[in-house]
Formats: structure tokens, C-alpha cells, sequence
């Protein structure tokens, strides 16, 4: 076995978590549109891709189990089962079973007996669908329910015992390679619009014999405008068309193009020959290999045996991953070269054969995605980050060498990094509507264990931030959304006694805010109960009995360690511990976390998280022979520091900006720098969770871009710094933490903000 | 950065192999050369593979140029043809 069957299991294992994830956001979706074609599809589609892979790798349990599940979608697919919610929570289940089973597979631990027993109830649970269906006619779907009543044991369900696990594959007919449809590639030359020929038709045409399966665009002929001869056609497709139509007929639509396009066909069943002679008539095999995969009219290890002999080299390793469902990654296909047409086991043949022609991409977007390693990712932004500083480097002495020529060079050459930057940085840009749907689930059954009926509400599930912050966020989310189902959502009984609809409500939210992503959990409940916060701080010593407290101070208590106000802890919630954690994983995240409420309305949690955690456009500043970044997103304005509150003169800490009190920190006094502060020194306006503050600086020294590198542990605890970037010339500026510095002030204001202080602003 | 609204560029009647040439002259004409552009098609009542490939050229014209190019209202009949290529949303590049 070639060592890298260790990686193709490991894609194997991510792939079909995620495909367990879109059978389980297309379950619970059914719920709300029980009957949808495309949902039963995608739910089939996962089941039977598993099964198919799991085939390659001999994992048996896995195929056996997914195999039963499978006929019993196939069942549902052809409207002989109804897809209900018994058997929806059945499958539900099943994919949660699955799960186990494949994180099993991941930690390499044996399955126990208990476990066993639960799958065995649960095959015997699906073949009861299916033992019910053959005995009763199509049109009763009792049988589900009944499988699905029981709950917990084999022994409930009469129809079956002792679970088949040895159901075996369908054995592929050995001597076909390629699918059962046809495959047809057409290139349309320039001039077959001008003959009257319109390539669209002739599709539409071929779509009246039969049925197009998938079909493929070819636009990277087009020109841009100023190029196009718009009576040229750049077009060309390919399609898999499964067709009753014999030969004749279909090759008869190409009869009015023949001399002007290159056309393509790849008979269905075509035998390993036929499938080499197509490919090797293409002007271009390796393309025309990666789209025979995308078409699905040709299994992997046929596209091997073939892309072996033709043009190893050309097939792109990223291509070939991209291909399959779980397809043995091009290193893999290397070291067997010598022997390219020998049939694997049997029965990994049979199941992968049959994995192919179902599993082709329903939709071309899916196709076009890659999957790359995360380190590669992070090495491509590191490379970045130097060019970046590099070519800071390069315009700092060409600006020194007052050459136009090799300004104007280096200006281009950074407006250039900046855009490979900006692509760079949105390759790791995800929507978060994925981490949101997985609550779907959660709130399901939360709901259901609580005894509450509870709507989720999704909203901006498109906005986009950094895969690592998306990752390591999902936790602290789910500790909010069940706090908020526990403690928020009042019972029924109560909701309804206060004039509030029975179904509770729960909304995500999330939306870009100057370079911060928000994301609120609201709930419409009881709201937080002030008094009783605050008495509880009081009781554990954490507050002086008395103190006048804000809200938003009293809101943050919850936030502290060992803070819990529930008077029933239940199984889910209202330990105490939590809230502290969520607020310290946000924290990780340089983010920050926020509570806003109203008795009986409500509450919603606020969370601020940086966009990216890597490079970001930033502010540089100067204070005596030392420089300071600030984020410039969070930077509002700069304006010269009146003399009469110059640094140095014991003056006051605060100004009248335009009527409004601005707080403010002398970088020189907070860095504690000697020396006389320069005539004229600035203040940098910045902004952050609402509120404005000011940076009183010696220079103003303009935008730069900024790599984030972290301080070491050592420096960690230091205020006002965030992090330390290296510019152009080799020094070292830091970056200051805004948040926290912001923060700082606005806890200073409030003892600021009586009348006396702003007169007094206001006199200067 | 660009919170503008992109501006629109309308098309009408028919957009196939009579007309494309036309439309082509007329595109570049106006496509201008800083601003996003959104491409208005309520009123195109016939497309044909030369107007698919027309709306192709014309996106691609503005990505050159680090810009974007984008469909607005459809037509029926233009839906329907983007539809049936595969070609809705438009590929990225």
C-alpha cells in the first residue's frame, strides 16, 4: 500500500464530515419543505458517496451501514417512501451514527459492542422501512413511522433481527469503463454564427433527445470587448447527455457544424480504448480528462489508468483532488506507474464505479472549488507579509534616490502587493452561514430537550471573515445560543400569560463593521434581570454593596469567572462556568463581547471580532525617534492638539471636539519617553465599539501597510500594545491596541462626564 | 471600499447574431472605464449564443480593469438562456 493512503484517508474522513454536515442541514431543511427533489437528492448524494469511498478504502461496517440507508433513500427518491419526520429523525441518526463512525475511523479506536448494538437497531430500523414497503402498497407510508416509533432497540422492530451487515456492492460490469450516458465535447469555431448557426440551439437541440445530465461552459475563449469580433463565436461546451437516441441520431445534430467545430463523443459504456481514443483525440487531454471526471462520465481509476500513459504530467495535482469525492491525490498515482491498467480489488472497484455516476456536481460552482492545505495557505500569507515589507523597503529608497522613474516603478510594484494581499487574504475568507446552519441543528434539539418551541432566524450568513477566527469561534457561539435558549426563551406558559407569541425566537446576525465583524445572538426573552445581577456581585464580594453601577457595567458582571444567576442549574446551562470562557476565547480572538438588554423584550449578545488576523492596512504615527501603528479602519480623523493643552503643561487630559468631549492619551507620557514634546503635536482621532477617543502624537507619518507579527509571551501583559510590525527600513514599530486603550478612556469618561468638567472643556 | 452603487448599463430588444455587433459598439461605447457597472437586461426580449458571449466579453473588459460587472434585472428569455449554459451566476472569470 503506497504511504499516501494515509493522506487519501484523511481526505476521505474531512469529506465526508462535510458531506454528513449537508445531509444534516438538508434534513433539517425538509422539515420545512418536506417533498423538495433537490433536498432528497443531496441527502442520497451524501449516503452514496460515503458508501462509495468508504468501498475504496475496504472499509466495510461503513459501506454496509450507508448501503441500507441508501436503499431506503432510494425508496424515498422514487416516492415509494414518504420522507416524514419519523424517518427524518431516523436518518438524522444515521448520520449521527455515521459521524461516530467515521470519527472512530479518525482516532483509530474499534467500535464497541454498545456501539454495535445501536447500529445493528439502527439497520434494522431502515430495512424495517423497507420490508414494510414491499409487503404494502406504494402509496401508504405507515411504514416509516412504524420504524421510526420504536426508539431505542432491535428488538421493537418486528419486520427484522439480525441486521445484514454483509449486504455486498453491486458488482460493476468488469469491461465497461465509462458511464452510462454520453459524453460530448464541442468546440465551436468562429465562424459557425455567422452560418447561421446558434450553438445554443444545437443544445437545446440535444437536450430534446435525451436528458442533460451536467453541462459545462467553456468561456475562457471570450475576449474582453475591445477584442471581440462579436460575429465570432469563443463558445464550447461539454456535456454528459444520458440519451435512449442511437448513435446516428445524436451525431446527425452536429451534421450543420461539422466542418467548423471540434466535436467530441464518448459513446456510454464506452470500454477503456474507446475512453483513450477520445481522450487522446482532444487538442488538450488533460483538460479533457478533468472534464470527463467533472461530467461524472468517468470513474477515478479509469481517469488514472488513463492519465497515466497520455499525460501524467499534465494533470494538475489539484485537478485530480478536486475530482472525485475521495479520490487518491496524484501522489498517489505516481508510484504504481508500471502497471496502469491492473483492476484493484473487486469490490473497491465495483463500489467506486458505482460512486461515480451519481455523484457528478449537481452545480458547477461546487466543481470549481479546490481544496488546499490551511499551512499552504498560511506559508502563501507569510510570503506575503515579506513582500509586503520587502517592497516598503524597495520605495523607501527610491524615494531616497529621487529618481520619477523608480518611484513611479515602486508605486505600481505596491499597488500591485496590495491587491496580491487583498487576494491572498480573501482566500481564507469563508461566510460564516456555515458555522450559522450547524445551529439549526442545535436549536432543534436543544428546543426539543427543554421542552420549548423556539424559531431560529438566520440573518447575514454571507458576511465573510478569517477561516481560522471562523473556527474558533463555534464554541464560545454555541455556549451563547444555549445560554440564550435556557435562560432567554421563557416556557410557553409564561411567554403566553405575557401577551408574547408561544414560539420563542432566536436570531444570528452578523455584518462588517470598520474592520470588525459583528455577530449578535438576540433572543426575545425575559431579558437580564439587573437588580439580580447585581445583587449576586454583591454577594460574592465582587462589587461593594451600593456602588452605582451603569448597565452596561452591570450586563459585563455575567462575563466574570464564577458568575451564574440561574436558581435551577440545569443539564445545559447555569454552571457559572462559561460566560467567563466565552469572554476570554473572544478575547483570544483580539475581539470583544457585549450585552445589551430590556426586561421582558430580550437580550442580545454582541460579538466583535477582528477581520483577519494577519495583515491589515495601518496608521503610522510618531512620537519622539520611535513609530506606532494604528489600525486605520478604527482611525475617524487627525487634528492639531491645541497648544494650550500641550503636553507638559499639567493641562487637562480631554478637549471640545466640535462640542463633544474627547477624551485623550498622550502616547509620550503613557510610553513614559523623555524628552521635550516637538512645537506642534497632533491627535489622532480613533474609534472603536462606538466610542471615539484621541491619540495625542508627535508626527502624523501616513498609511502603510501592516504585518501583524505577534509579541512573545513576555510582552503579553503590556497595555496599550497589541502586536509589532517591521518596516521598510528594518525597524521595529508596535501597534497599539485600540480596544483596549479605547476602553481605558471610556471607563475614565464616565467620572468625566458631569457638567463642571465639560464646562470647563469648553473654556478651554 | 467601493460602497457606490455600481451604474447601470441598459440593454434592449433583441441581443443575437443580427444585432451583436451593434451592441458590442455601443457597450464599449459606454462602458466608460472606472466606475462598476451593472448590466440591465429587463429588456432584452431574444438572446442567442453571440449575446451570452457579448455579456461574457463585456465582464471581462471590466475585470481587466479591476473592476466589476455585474447582471441586474434579467428577462425573462435572458434568464432562461444563462440558465440552460450553466452560466448563472456568470463564472467568476
Amino acid at each position: 500500500m503506497p504511504l499516501d493512503m494515509d493522506d487519501a484517508l484523511q481526505t476521505f474522513i474531512i469529506e465526508s464530515r462535510e458531506l454528513l454536515q449537508q445531509m444534516e442541514e438538508a434534513l433539517l431543511q425538509i422539515e420545512l419543505q418536506p417533498g423538495n427533489p433537490e433536498l432528497i437528492n443531496a441527502i442520497f448524494r451524501a449516503a452514496h458517496t460515503i458508501k462509495g469511498s468508504a468501498g475504496l478504502f475496504g472499509l466495510d461496517p461503513i459501506v454496509a451501514f450507508t448501503h441500507v440507508a441508501e436503499s431506503v433513500l432510494d425508496r424515498v427518491r422514487s416516492h415509494e417512501l414518504a420522507l416524514d419526520g419519523p424517518l427524518t429523525a431516523l436518518f438524522l441518526a444515521v448520520g449521527d451514527q455515521l459521524g461516530g463512525m467515521i470519527d472512530r475511523l479518525a482516532r483509530k479506536v474499534a467500535t464497541d459492542p454498545e456501539q454495535e448494538a445501536a447500529i445493528a437497531a439502527l439497520v434494522s430500523r431502515l430495512e424495517a422501512c423497507l420490508k414494510g414497503k414491499r409487503s404494502e402498497a406504494a402509496s401508504h407510508p405507515a411504514p416509516a413511522d412504524t420504524a421510526a416509533v420504536p426508539a431505542n432497540s432491535a428488538t421493537s422492530s418486528p419486520a427484522n433481527t439480525a441486521p445484514t451487515l454483509a449486504v455486498p456492492p453491486v458488482p460493476a460490469s468488469a469491461a465497461t469503463r465509462s458511464a452510462a450516458h454520453w459524453h460530448i465535447a464541442l468546440e465551436f469555431g468562429p465562424d459557425v454564427l455567422r452560418h447561421g448557426m446558434d450553438p445554443i440551439s444545437i443544445l437545446r437541440y440535444l437536450g430534446t433527445l435525451g436528458d442533460i445530465r451536467t453541462l459545462i461552459p467553456h468561456t475562457d475563449r471570450v475576449p474582453a470587448l475591445a477584442a471581440l469580433d462579436a460575429e465570432n463565436c469563443y463558445l464550447g461546451f461539454d456535456l454528459a447527455l444520458e440519451s435512449q437516441a442511437d448513435a446516428a441520431l445524436i451525431d446527425g445534430a452536429f451534421d450543420f457544424i461539422r466542418e467548423d467545430c471540434r466535436i467530441g463523443l464518448l459513446p456510454p459504456g464506452a470500454d477503456l480504448a474507446g475512453c483513450r481514443a477520445y481522450v487522446a483525440s482532444q487538442d488538450d487531454p488533460a483538460a479533457s480528462l478533468d472534464l470527463l471526471l467533472e461530467c461524472g462520465s468517468l470513474d477515478p481509476d479509469t481517469a488514472v489508468s488513463l492519465a497515466l500513459p497520455c499525460a501524467l504530467a499534465e494533470v494538475e495535482p489539484a485537478a485530480a483532488a478536486e475530482t472525485g469525492a475521495v479520490l487518491p491525490t496524484s501522489s498517489d498515482i505516481t508510484p504504481p506507474a508500471p502497471q496502469p491498467a491492473t483492476p484493484p480489488a473487486s469490490a473497491s472497484r465495483s463500489a467506486s464505479a458505482e460512486a461515480r455516476p451519481d455523484s457528478p456536481r449537481a452545480d458547477n460552482s461546487e466543481a470549481r472549488l479546490i481544496r488546499v492545505d490551511a499551512d499552504k495557505l498560511d506559508q502563501l500569507i507569510n510570503l506575503v507579509g515579506e513582500l509586503i515589507i520587502a517592497g516598503a523597503g524597495a520605495n523607501m529608497v527610491a524615494r531616497a534616490q529621487h529618481v520619477p522613474e523608480l518611484i513611479e516603478a515602486t508605486a505600481l510594484l505596491s499597488r500591485l502587493v496590495e491587491d496580491v494581499r487583498d487576494s491572498a487574504l480573501n482566500l481564507r475568507m469563508v461566510q460564516i452561514g456555515a458555522t450559522f446552519n450547524r445551529f439549526r441543528r442545535v436549536v432543534r434539539d436543544v428546543s426539543r430537550e427543554l421542552g420549548k418551541d423556539i424559531e431560529l432566524e438566520i440573518h447575514g450568513g454571507e458576511t465573510e471573515l478569517d477561516k481560522s477566527v471562523v473556527e474558533k469561534i463555534g464554541d464560545p457561539l454555541t455556549h451563547i445560543v444555549r445560554n440564550a435558549m435556557d435562560h432567554g426563551i421563557e416556557a410557553a406558559e409564561v411567554r403566553q400569560a405575557q401577551g408574547k407569541p408561544a414560539r420563542g425566537r432566536l436570531r444570528l446576525n452578523a455584518f462588517h463593521d470598520s474592520g470588525s465583524i459583528v455577530i449578535e445572538v438576540s433572543d426575545d426573552g425575559r431579558g437580564l434581570d439587573k437588580a439580580r445581577i447585581l445583587q449576586k456581585a454583591v454577594e460574592r464580594g465582587m462589587v461593594e454593596a451600593g456602588a452605582s453601577l451603569s448597565d452596561s457595567e452591570i450586563f459585563s458582571l455575567v462575563f466574570e469567572p464564577g458568575f451564574s444567576t440561574a436558581e435551577q442549574i440545569s443539564k445545559l446551562s447555569g454552571r457559572g462556568v462559561g460566560m467567563d470562557v466565552v469572554k476570554s476565547n473572544i478575547e483570544a480572538l483580539r475581539g470583544s463581547v457585549e450585552l445589551a438588554s430590556t426586561p421582558g423584550a430580550g437580550t442580545t449578545v454582541r460579538i466583535r471580532l477582528p477581520l483577519t488576523l494577519a495583515i491589515i492596512d495601518g496608521f503610522m504615527v510618531g512620537v519622539a525617534g520611535a513609530a506606532y501603528v494604528v489600525p486605520l479602519d478604527m482611525v475617524v480623523e487627525c487634528i492639531e492638539l491645541p497648544t494650550a493643552l500641550a503636553s507638559g503643561s499639567g493641562s487637562p487630559d480631554y478637549l471640545n471636539l466640535r462640542g463633544n468631549l474627547l477624551p485623550f492619551i498622550r502616547l509620550r507620557d503613557l510610553f513614559e519617553i523623555a524628552g521635550p514634546p516637538p512645537p506642534r503635536e497632533n491627535v489622532v482621532v480613533v474609534q472603536y465599539a462606538g466610542q471615539r477617543a484621541g491619540l495625542v502624537v508627535d508626527r502624523l507619518q501616513g498609511e502603510l501597510q501592516t504585518v501583524i507579527k505577534p509579541l512573545g509571551k513576555v510582552f503579553s501583559r503590556i497595555r496599550g500594545i497589541g502586536g509589532s510590525t517591521i518596516l521598510g527600513n528594518g525597524e521595529v514599530a508596535l501597534i497599539l491596541d485600540i480596544p483596549g486603550l479605547v476602553g481605558q478612556l471610556a471607563r475614565l469618561r464616565r467620572t468625566l462626564s458631569s457638567p463642571a468638567t465639560l464646562a470647563a472643556a469648553h473654556g478651554q | 471600499m467601493s460602497a457606490n452603487f455600481p451604474r447601470p448599463l441598459s440593454l434592449n430588444g433583441e441581443l443575437n447574431i443580427y444585432t451583436a455587433s451593434l451592441w458590442r459598439d455601443r457597450l464599449l461605447a459606454e462602458i466608460g472605464d472606472c466606475d462598476d457597472i451593472e448590466l440591465d437586461l429587463a429588456a432584452v426580449s431574444e438572446i442567442d449564443a453571440s449575446g451570452v458571449q457579448l455579456l461574457l466579453a463585456a465582464r471581462r473588459h471590466c475585470q481587466m480593469q479591476g473592476r466589476r460587472c455585474e447582471l441586474g434585472p434579467l428577462s425573462a428569455p435572458v434568464r432562461e438562456a444563462l440558465e440552460f449554459c450553466r452560466l448563472l451566476p456568470l463564472p467568476p472569470r
